[in-house]
């Protein structure tokens, strides 16, 4: 019993943990589509980009995210999409340490537009949480074969 | 039958295979990239990929009132005109009125920077309290739905900086754009009402938008805004 739960958790644990990375991504992508000026204000918030290149990020970051996830749930892109899920999520966690640990910045995080939490640890754990979601969709599904006549 | 798992690849497979990923990631980028500037041509307001600076120089925190006239503060420094200094100075922040078109008047001082018009300068303490007492300007506050209940100024508008342009309704069905008006957020390092006059300067028309950077920190210190001072949301 032990070994078909396990053998069921293995098959399903992978496309489910893609599906909620990706659904995540695209519901943090859509607010920041719809309305890019604000959230250009949130990127600005962080102090860390020229203001010349505020309105780059701003267009394009969210389309990244949405790409990302929607390559994380297609096989044949699946490593290029987590890779880039990733690398995104990286770049989140590093943005966050330094404006909100490291100089102390009273900011939302700006994940989901309107309504994001303040940045600080619970963002950070909530990027490493998707990491470790992240890889564990790339874990291959077990397959059966048949094997002789 | 049996389950196995699929043969495992070569090593000899590895540098192709990493290329072949990296390569993917390149065309999954290009894709997204060419789709962002398809979605913000066809918008109604397209941004400009650049971003081009319109904040006056004297409401950015590294010249204000009081730093440009001292002539002593740190370029990053936000320190921000206290009444005492307003005072002292010769030169009225906000025009009157019946001010002279020419918005260069009063000559250029230590208080503005040349060709800045008088404006554009931050607004200070003493301009915040007559604008609560004859209704000179309009009065802002950039700060979030919480802080904005706990207290607030007088008929002051609510635009908080995260979610400007949801309800920019409450100002713009009030405030016309050649109004004069007053941002303010907590003070300190707050950049709410940095980010709320951008928008109101870059997105809206308004062209008279001031902030009181000393903010909510010095309504309450002061001690001068008690008759002032509002409770509850919207």
């Amino acid at each position: 019993m032990n070994s078909v739960a396990i053998q069921m958790i293995r098959s399903v644990g992978p496309p489910l943990c893609a599906l909620i990375v990706a659904g995540v991504f695209v519901y943090a992508a859509q607010s920041k589509i719809i309305e890019p000026r604000q959230f250009v204000f949130d990127i600005k918030n962080y102090r860390m980009i020229p203001e010349e290149l505020l309105h780059l990020m701003a267009l394009i970051l969210p389309w990244w995210e949405v790409a990302g996830a929607v390559a994380l749930l297609i096989p044949a892109t699946r490593k290029a999409g987590a890779a880039l899920i990733i690398g995104m999520l990286c770049m989140f966690i590093v943005a966050v340490s330094y404006a909100a640990l490291y100089k102390g910045y009273n900011i939302s995080c700006g994940c989901f537009g309107k309504g994001s939490a303040q940045a600080g640890i619970k963002t950070i754990a909530l990027d490493v949480g998707l990491i470790i979601a992240t890889l564990i969709a790339l874990v291959p599904r077990r397959r059966t074969v048949k094997v002789g006549g | 039958m049996y389950s196995i798992m699929p043969p495992r690849q070569g090593g000899k497979r590895d540098g192709p295979f990493v290329l072949h990923e990296i390569g993917k990631c390149t065309v999954i980028l290009i894709l997204a990239t060419a789709a962002a500037a398809a979605a913000n041509h066809f918008r109604a307001k397209p941004l400009t990929w650049i971003r081009r600076d319109v904040t006056p120089s004297a409401t950015k925190p590294s010249m204000t009132l009081e730093t440009s006239a001292r002539q002593s503060a740190p370029a990053e420094s936000v320190e921000t005109a206290t009444a005492e200094d307003a005072e002292r100075s010769a030169q009225p922040v906000l025009p009157p009125d019946d001010a002279p078109a020419d918005p260069a008047q009063p000559a250029a001082t230590e208080s503005t920077a040349p060709g800045m018009a008088a404006e554009e300068v931050a607004a200070t303490i003493e301009d915040v309290l007559d604008a609560l007492q004859t209704g000179s300007a309009f009065l802002v506050d950039a700060r979030e739905d919480h802080e904005f209940a706990d207290g607030h100024l007088r008929g002051a508008l609510h635009l908080p900086s995260s979610a400007i342009y949801k309800n920019i309704e409450r100002v713009s069905s009030v405030v016309p754009v050649d109004a004069k008006v007053i941002v303010y957020c907590g003070g300190g390092q707050c950049e709410a009402s940095h980010n709320v006059s951008d928008a109101l300067r870059r997105d809206f028309g308004y062209a008279h938008v001031v902030i009181y950077l000393k903010g909510w920190e010095e309504v309450v210190g002061s001690g001068r805004f008690e008759a002032f001072i509002e409770r509850g949301g919207e």
